[in-house]
């Protein structure tokens, strides 16, 4: 996909925005989630573009983009991985699961392998804690796992053509295009 | 206006439970998702045609019974429903065929009888050992009513205590509330009334008011499961403190980690509006009241009050020094009521059945009832509501049916990262504010967390720390450093490398962090800690003098010999 087709994408955006949300800072956190829900994650292009309509100093925008921990400053995979640590969850060894997972697909928890195929993330709490262990694939919740039946259900993801959900978000060579652009690259040394 | 809507509702409810066409329930809450209630109902319609049966399918919230997911209630006609729990696609083509088509309720699969009418072989689901000592307020029409028909809440006395609510001044409303001695269910115990109070006769337009359903304590999931199942007991008890205080804009805040809460709300909003109970005229009242929904963006921090204002308002959820408190001086700087979300829950049937009949539940410093969700290892895990009051041991045991695989009861953990553990020995302390806080808990929120043997209680306090040094807003020093300090000491007597003298430097770091941080985060941070090193000292001290953990869960001192026997025994 070319240059322009990502201009595309923000001037679609940005469109969109100011349609859904008044030019008031209240709307940021709201705007950010609409961003983030269309694209998968929160590229800088969108976010100056937020910035100016909202009337807000892109500081700010980026500021409270970074301090949430569900925003995502870089595309995440076609799968997403989320497993709950809460207390439960703890004490039922979703520590143990989530390395083994780790190893599994040779990234740590909040990374994404190289081939883009899946995001491993960690929660504080999803809240099914009488159904530890907790994991979310691709928001579809899985109680009682172990690290045995995790295992599985990756292993029949990476092995379907093209993941569920996720993939539809945002095109792929999108996704590439803000990674290896300039702008991408400089939004990673930020964090 | 309500009232033909509501006669309207009580004939689709009557239709449902004394109707001559089979129903067929399904426990859809995140719970029931998790546990593959999804796949049961994406399979259920094909299964009623392949067996030529006509049925109404109802998805319900959760009724408490999480260790049973997924839940599947069946009705047919002249039976009472019946409750089947684990129920698997094998077991759902059996209790189809067999209950729904043939009339014969599978005895071996059921788990009890709900409601109206008995069974001679299957006993009633409120006689279970795990329902019979609670009392149901909050989480009254959970797992009952589909969630997303208002006429259900309605024809289930939806909605009456507003009435009541409009037909009286609003300084008798909060009277009302005063006289029940509500107090908030979000951890801090404030007398509920009194707060709104004192909103209604600060100076300043708008007046707003809001539902805190940041729910972010690990191990909680009260608000998830009121919010999923019976989401407008809370909007119908925001109504009721938005003409008590005089408010014209409401927010409901839910951690975003609850997607299915929020669609749930909304679609209980829409109708709201579209029935006149929201807008520029509550039932005729003349009072302008709106709701929206604010969905949070997984900042811990933001169940703090002041720290959900600025998130609402755009910015970085940090807290802001108290006072002003929020009632005098809140969300754009205008008077506003914060408000957990099962508080809001409790308020309907106080404005409905009278102050009296509430605080006729609980103890004399702690009325009404609490909603905690038991967890860990314990055999019944789930939500639970219970009278303030109720012992320890009578939950873990009667209730939550012993510990889980046949282990000892070690601890309960209360209050999540702000609260603290209790003892086995202190089983038999009351579930209520005071005594819970003078034993070095909390009540907090309702978390309640059970230990075995297996569990390390210095691993457990490393674990909490981890999580609030994480979620540290990084606004104040005691905070962002004394907790980053005492997780650095856990962590080394966790990998064995404890010194003399670690766990008194600790007391009184934590003694520090817990006087002179700026918000709640930090003046609790430090109780998980102190909290086992009051109760659990002796563990401490084996993993720094003899490099020794009994539960065998710190690595670095299990010899492999012991994790080998310890990887077979589970």
């Amino acid at each position: 996909m070319k240059e322009g087709a990502l201009a595309d994408k923000v001037r679609q955006w940005k469109k969109d925005i100011s349609k859904q949300f008044d030019p008031l800072p209240d709307y940021l956190i709201p705007a950010l989630q609409y961003v983030q829900r269309k694209a998968g994650f929160l590229p800088c292009e969108a976010m100056t573009a937020l910035a100016q309509h909202l009337r807000v100093p892109e500081a700010k925008v980026f500021g409270v983009a970074s301090f949430y921990s569900l925003f995502r400053l870089e595309p995440r995979g076609r799968n997403q991985i989320t497993v709950c640590r809460g207390t439960a969850c703890h004490v039922r060894g979703s520590a143990k699961l989530l390395g083994e997972l780790e190893n599994m697909l040779g990234i740590s928890a909040g990374g994404t392998t190289a081939d883009r195929l899946f995001t491993l993330e960690t929660a504080g709490c999803l809240g099914a804690c009488a159904l530890a262990t907790h994991v979310v694939v691709n928001d579809r919740a899985y109680g009682r796992q172990t690290a045995a039946s995790v295992k599985r259900l990756v292993k029949s993801l990476s092995t379907s053509a093209r993941g569920p959900r996720l993939a539809k978000a945002v095109s792929r060579p999108v996704r590439r295009r803000f990674t290896t652009g300039r702008r991408g690259n400089r939004t990673r040394r930020a964090v | 206006m309500l009232a033909s809507r509501i006669r309207k509702a009580k004939r689709k409810w009557d239709e449902l439970t004394q109707g001559s066409t089979p129903v067929v329930y399904v426990g859809c809450a995140t719970c029931g998702i998790a546990a593959g209630a999804g796949d049961l109902l994406a399979v259920l319609d094909d299964e009623l045609s392949r067996i030529g049966v006509r049925a109404k399918v109802i998805t319900v919230g959760c009724i408490g019974m999480c260790f049973a997911e997924p839940l599947v209630d069946v009705r047919i006609p002249g039976q009472p429903r019946i409750c089947y729990g684990r129920v698997t696609q094998e077991k759902l083509t059996k209790i189809l065929n067999l209950h729904v088509r043939q009339g014969k309720p599978v005895v071996g699969l059921a788990m009890g009888t709900l409601g109206d009418g008995t069974h001679s072989r299957i006993p009633r689901l409120e006689d279970l050992p795990f329902m019979k000592p609670q009392v149901r307020v909050a989480s009254r029409n959970c797992g009952l009513i589909n969630p997303e028909d208002i006429d259900h809440y309605l024809a289930r006395d939806g909605y009456r205590g507003l009435e009541r609510a409009l037909a009286m001044k609003s300084e008798d409303v909060i009277e009302e509330v005063v006289a029940s001695e509500l107090r908030g269910r979000g951890g801090g115990g404030f007398p509920t009334g009194q707060k709104w109070r004192f909103c209604r006769s600060a100076a300043g337009r708008p007046k707003y008011l809001i539902c805190n359903g940041s729910e972010g304590d690990p191990g909680a999931f009260m608000d998830r499961t009121v919010l999923e199942g019976d989401p407008h007991a809370v909007l119908e008890g925001m109504c009721i403190a938005a003409h008590a205080i005089g408010a014209s804009q409401g927010y409901v805040y839910v951690s975003g980690e609850y997607p299915l809460a929020i669609k749930r709300i909304k679609v209980a909003l829409e109708d709201m509006y579209r029935i006149g109970i929201l807008g520029d005229d509550m039932l005729g009242s003349g009072i302008a009241f709106d709701i929206q929904v604010k969905e949070g963006a997984g900042a811990y921090v933001c169940g703090e009050e002041t720290a959900l204002m600025a998130s609402i308002e755009g910015n970085r959820g940090m807290p802001q020094p108290r006072p002003p408190f929020p009632a005098v001086k809140g969300l754009r700087g205008k008077p506003t009521s914060i408000n957990n979300v099962e508080t809001f829950a409790c308020v309907p049937s106080i404005l409905r059945e009278g102050a009296s009949w509430f605080a006729s539940f609980g103890t004399v410093r702690s009325r009404g009832t609490k909603t905690f969700s038991l967890t860990g290892s314990i055999r019944n895990a789930g939500l639970i509501e219970v009278p303030m009051g109720i012992p320890l041991r009578q939950i873990v045991e009667e209730i939550g049916g012993g510990i889980a695989g046949g282990g000892k009861f070690k601890a309960a953990q209360t209050g999540g990262p702000s609260g603290g553990c209790l003892p086995a020995r202190l089983g038999d302390i009351p579930m209520e504010y005071e005594s819970l806080a003078e034993a070095g808990s909390m009540l907090g929120s309702g978390g309640l967390v059970i230990m075995d043997e297996s569990t390390c209680m210095v691993d457990l306090a490393r674990y909490f720390l981890t999580f609030t040094q994480n979620e540290s807003c990084g606004k104040c020093t005691p905070c962002r450093l004394g907790t980053r300090r005492m997780l650095s000491m856990l962590e080394r007597i966790c990998a064995g490398q404890g010194r003399p003298g670690d766990v008194e430097a600790l007391e009184e770091l934590g003694r520090v962090v817990k006087n002179t941080s700026l918000c709640g985060l930090g003046q609790t941070a430090p109780n998980p800690v102190l909290a086992t090193i009051r109760y659990f000292r002796e563990e401490y001290e084996e993993h720094i003098q003899d490099r020794r953990c009994r539960a065998a869960v710190c690595a670095a001192m299990i010899s492999s010999a012991r994790r080998r026997r310890r990887t077979r025994g589970r």
